[in-house]
């Protein structure tokens, strides 16, 4: 829940519009609670961004040292879940965000990072 | 530290109320759900309306809360109408595949409370009003046309 | 910035210039008056004078405060605001950027004469102070170039957020009715301010019908289809259902093969249709006026509630 009113202010301090600031929460606090919920603990890390063309942006990055996500492509899948849930939220995420990118392994854990621009 | 105790449930008719106001941690979110559960189960209330027009954000697990509830709330034959989804995280929701499935949306307690009351099949001053206005239009209605 | 690019004007330079402005402004201020490139429909004698006026004053101040030294010393910040303002404003006027720029650079033809006049002789000091001067110039016409760029992508970033919000009216037929005519290409940026636009109105008007006429929508694939299906579930979350008119049978065709459920949209060919039908989703029905006069005449005039009948015979 911090992560997700921290990274509401940032994005807000960025110059994010409204709906993106909300897609940005949103975001957060579904990686996050992945996070809690398949890893135990982990930590969520939120810089600003700027494109080639100029623009600014919010790179978030999820990590933890879980056990890994075993089949990446049907967690993308929409539907899929291990546990109860939304198919881990990962999907969603990746629909809400304009990057996204998810390195996950059993013995380095997962790091999922997401980028919108403004 | 249960935070869900922040948030109020009302009874007003036969409608339990929830006005969710805060920000909500899942653990709260846990706690609403039972709590709104066991105050069906308690007054046997025909509907629940959860207004969540000041939450800024609704994320998976908060959505599956809500169908949640709708669905058992349905089980012990009440209806559930969540209202104020705002703008934003309507889209929201849409870009995450949350369909709410189950689960009634209006835009305010207005029109939560009229879809409840069309449920329960009850008639009450405000159709009454409504009846009255008609009759009074066909009276004053203009002249007569004649057809071609 | 590498150090090399330090101005070391020198105080005997600095001292110069401030003893000879007038001179300089009046020269500078005649030469741009004179020159081909002048535009006089956008800018007035007046305030080309008073431009070049305190061009020429701050920059004096800036050289004395700060002993000559570099452009990115603070001394030079109120130049600097100043040049950003100018340049700013050219750009909205619609000047090209090398008119800009030619401005400021235009100064060297005033100054160098000066300095020669004044270091006659000494030519190795001359050049050295040439090269100086000519380097503050530069940066400052850098300075300008640079935020007339950023000036104009601004304008035309927002003449296009105007042109997307006009582009995309939604109006209110009826109460608790919106209308949304959907136009041209519909790429990601105006489909998502069309959401946007829908779902606010949805908001401030309280509606629970929108009818989405798609008749003047050029192409529709699967980007498009896409873009109505999310607004019609948002639409739908905050309490409205949505209408889908302007269906040609070939659109329609077209969506059934994109594979989109048609089921759960409702849908007519036309927007009259649509209309009609949101009206009576509204609790509300389209009668000829013959026909509710005839009702008005059956109905009971007495003031208890009676139920009225329509009757056959005219």
């Amino acid at each position: 829940m911090v992560a997700r009113g921290e990274v509401r202010a940032m994005a807000v301090a960025l110059g994010f519009r409204l709906i993106d600031q909300t897609r940005l929460a949103t975001v957060a606090s579904e990686l996050a609670r992945n996070i809690i919920k398949y890893a135990g603990r982990g930590q969520v890390i939120a810089q600003p961004a700027r494109h080639a063309d100029g623009r600014t942006g919010l790179r978030l990055i999820f990590e933890d040292s879980g056990r890994g996500i075993p089949n990446i492509e049907a967690a993308m899948r929409d539907g899929f879940s291990t546990g109860r849930g939304l198919g881990q939220g990962l999907p969603g995420s990746r629909r809400l965000a304009h990057e996204f990118e998810i390195v996950s392994s059993p013995e380095r854990g997962t790091r999922v990072t997401v980028v919108r621009w403004i | 530290m249960n935070g869900s105790q922040r948030i109020p449930i009302l009874k007003v008719g036969r409608v339990l109320v929830v006005p969710v106001q805060v920000d909500m941690d899942d653990q709260t979110v846990i706690a609403l759900q039972e709590r709104i559960l066991s105050e069906l189960e308690r007054t046997g209330a025909r509907g629940v309306l959860i207004d969540i027009s000041l939450l800024e954000m609704v994320d998976s697990f908060i959505g599956r809360m809500l169908s949640d509830i709708a669905s058992m709330a349905r089980i012990m034959d009440a209806r559930t109408v969540v209202v104020g989804i705002q703008p934003a995280v309507a889209i929201t929701l849409v870009e995450l595949g949350l369909e709410l499935r189950g689960v009634d949306t209006v835009l305010n307690v207005d029109e939560g409370i009229k879809l409840l009351r069309d449920e329960f099949g009850a008639h009450d001053e405000a159709d009454d009003e409504e009846d009255d206005e008609l009759q009074g239009e066909l009276h004053t209605f203009g002249e007569p046309r004649h057809h071609a | 910035m590498p150090s090399s690019t330090k101005t070391q004007i020198s105080g005997r330079v600095v001292e110069l210039l401030s003893a000879r402005r007038d001179e300089i402004l009046n020269i500078w201020i005649k030469q741009r008056l004179e020159s081909e490139d002048f535009r006089d429909e956008l800018i007035s004698k007046h305030e080309l004078r008073q431009q070049s006026q305190q061009i020429v004053e701050m920059l004096g101040r800036a050289l004395q405060e700060s002993d000559g030294a570099d452009f990115d010393e603070p001394s030079f910040d109120e130049l600097r605001v100043f040049l950003n303002e100018i340049s700013r404003q050219r750009a909205v006027k619609g000047y090209t950027p090398s008119e800009n720029a030619t401005y400021i650079l235009s100064l060297r033809n005033v100054v160098l004469p000066i300095l020669a006049e004044d270091f006659e002789g000494d030519t190795v000091t001359l050049v050295g102070e040439m090269n100086h001067f000519t380097r503050l110039l530069d940066r400052m016409g850098l300075v300008m170039v640079e935020n007339f760029i950023r000036s104009r992508e601004e304008i035309i970033r927002q003449q296009r957020a105007d042109m997307l919000e006009l582009s995309t009216p939604v109006i209110k037929v009826w109460d608790k009715i919106l209308t949304l005519p959907i136009i041209g290409t519909l790429d990601s940026r105006r489909a998502q301010m069309m959401t946007e636009a829908l779902l606010q109105r949805i908001v401030d008007t309280g509606s629970t019908v929108a009818i989405l006429d798609i008749t003047g929508v050029r192409t529709m694939d699967t980007l498009v289809a896409n873009h109505l299906i999310k607004t019609v579930t948002a639409a739908r979350l905050m309490g409205a259902r949505c209408i889908l008119t302007g269906v040609s049978p070939s659109i329609a065709q077209t969506m059934v093969q994109l594979g989109i459920d048609l089921t759960e949209i409702t849908t007519r060919a036309q927007m009259s249709d649509g209309i009609k039908l949101a009206l009576e989703m509204v609790g509300r029905k389209v009668v000829s006026a013959a026909a509710l006069s005839r009702l008005s005449h059956a109905a009971n005039p007495s003031t208890q509630k009676t139920e009225t009948t329509v009757t056959s015979d005219k």
